[in-house]
């Protein structure tokens, strides 16, 4: 049984009095344990399809399953338990150290301060984030806030990360680095989604697809180059795997 | 000299010197997924590129001096035999890589059948999405294909200047890559817009 299940997705939002289309009709599912990376340039609706198979948003058609059960998404309810999502944000975070920044989903739900922290202590290590651990977000360089937002989704121990384009803000000799990061999460245990807008990005993942104007267009497999159409230019409707 | 393997060869023999059985363990390691030749045709490369003199045998003398290469003291039997790039080689493979980077018919190709589909009687700018569509497809398949490159080891400067050189051509290849994948963004929105403009226009309605 698959892990994520979306199918025939669809999302518009309103801006000012226009009418904007950020998913059209999109079904994917991702296995546990899979690494799967999305090609495509911002607003191409790569971030909606990872809010709302977070649970974040509530897609207008169209459903969400993940781990068998339905996802409501949407209404505050937050991320939906067992999905860890990572988008960096350099200027998000107060003051705290790192640590306790990492600690935060953990002490959210009334865990022992000193049990979160040593979770969270964990998960810096193993992003290679601990010497971050007694800053502040303000002290960090790019490449280090990406790792301790993965540290972070890794402390709650979800089955499926959602990363959205983590080599956006990362200088360049550091990028390949934060990507086998995130190659070396998914793993039996836990499923990885990112998104990304550079061919690196798809570099050795096990699944490759590109999305544009909301659609979700070419799949490449690792199995062997296996390239489908996920959707015809005149065809209607779109069935990915 | 068409054969990829064969340059794909001649490229680890410039690495370093190095024997067929060695050769092919290293090419499966570097292009495993891309290039999966059997081993009789690393032999055969080694013939072709001896001779078009673009790699020579190691004298065993200078294979014995070599640290790196030296067979091990209860190796009794013959010293395989290892070959080097000669300057020729290095040359030729040099000019092999800048003509792979400059020449692109898969590109070339798809403009050209752009252009041709813009006869009379059939849906041009459903063709020309058609093809964006299908070229999408080829860029991620071989964007997936591409290995991430290898970490900065560095353990002696043979070995890091070899990696740096791999490093140096899978970027040239990703670049190209990030360039076809803006140029695909870019043909769609193009064609929206033709599309936009057309509709009630024309006999092609475009999509909602």
């Amino acid at each position: 049984m698959s892990l994520l299940r979306l199918e025939r997705v669809s999302k518009r939002y309103r801006r000012g009095r226009r009418d904007v289309v950020a998913l059209d009709d999109v079904s994917l599912t991702i296995d546990a344990g899979e690494l799967v990376a999305i090609w495509g340039v911002p607003r191409s609706g790569r971030t909606t399809l990872l809010r709302i198979a977070a649970g974040l948003e509530q897609p207008d058609g169209g459903a969400v399953q993940f781990g068998g059960r339905v996802l409501p998404g949407g209404h505050d309810e937050g991320l939906a338990p067992g999905v860890g999502f990572v988008q960096v944000d350099l200027t998000a975070v107060g003051g705290e150290s790192i640590l306790d920044h990492v600690a935060m989903p953990l002490l959210a739900r009334g865990e022992a301060p000193e049990l979160a922290r040593e979770r969270a202590m964990l998960q810096l290590e193993r992003v290679g984030a601990a010497g971050c651990a007694g800053l502040q977000s303000r002290e960090l360089e790019p490449t280090e806030h990406v790792r301790v937002a993965i540290a972070q989704a890794l402390v709650t121990t979800p089955r499926l990360l959602l990363v959205d384009d983590p080599t956006r803000h990362v200088d360049l000799l550091e990028r390949e680095a934060v990507l086998l990061l995130v190659r070396s999460i998914a793993d039996g245990e836990v499923a990885v989604l990112m998104t990304t807008g550079e061919a690196m990005g798809v570099s050795g993942v096990d699944r490759a697809l590109t999305i544009s104007g909301g659609v979700l267009r070419a799949e490449a497999a690792a199995d062997g180059g296996n390239v489908v159409a996920l959707r015809g230019s005149r065809s209607g409707g779109g069935d990915a795997r | 000299m068409r054969s990829a393997v064969n340059w794909a060869v001649l490229g680890l023999v410039i690495e370093r010197p190095s024997y067929g059985y060695e050769l092919f363990q290293r090419l499966e390691r570097r292009y495993g997924g891309v290039l999966e030749p059997p081993i009789s045709q690393i032999y055969a490369a080694l013939n072709a590129l001896e001779r078009a003199a673009l790699i020579e045998p190691l004298p065993v003398e200078q294979l014995l001096t070599e640290p790196e290469e030296a067979p091990r003291p209860s190796a009794r039997r013959q010293p395989k035999v290892h070959y080097r790039a000669t300057a020729s080689g290095a040359r030729a493979f040099r000019e092999w890589v800048a003509e792979q980077m400059r020449g692109d018919p898969q590109h070339v190709e798809l403009l050209r059948r752009i252009a041709g589909a813009a006869a009379p009687g059939i849906d041009r700018s459903g063709t020309m999405r058609e093809l964006v569509d299908a070229y999408e497809r080829a860029c991620v398949e071989e964007a997936s294909l591409l290995p991430l490159p290898p970490a900065r080891s560095g353990s002696t400067p043979a070995v890091a200047a070899g990696e740096l050189v791999e490093r140096l051509v899978l970027a040239a290849r990703r670049g190209l890559l990030d360039a076809h994948f803006a140029w695909i963004a870019y043909a769609r929105t193009e064609i929206e817009a033709f599309e936009r403009t057309r509709t009630g226009q024309l006999d092609e309605p475009a999509e909602a």
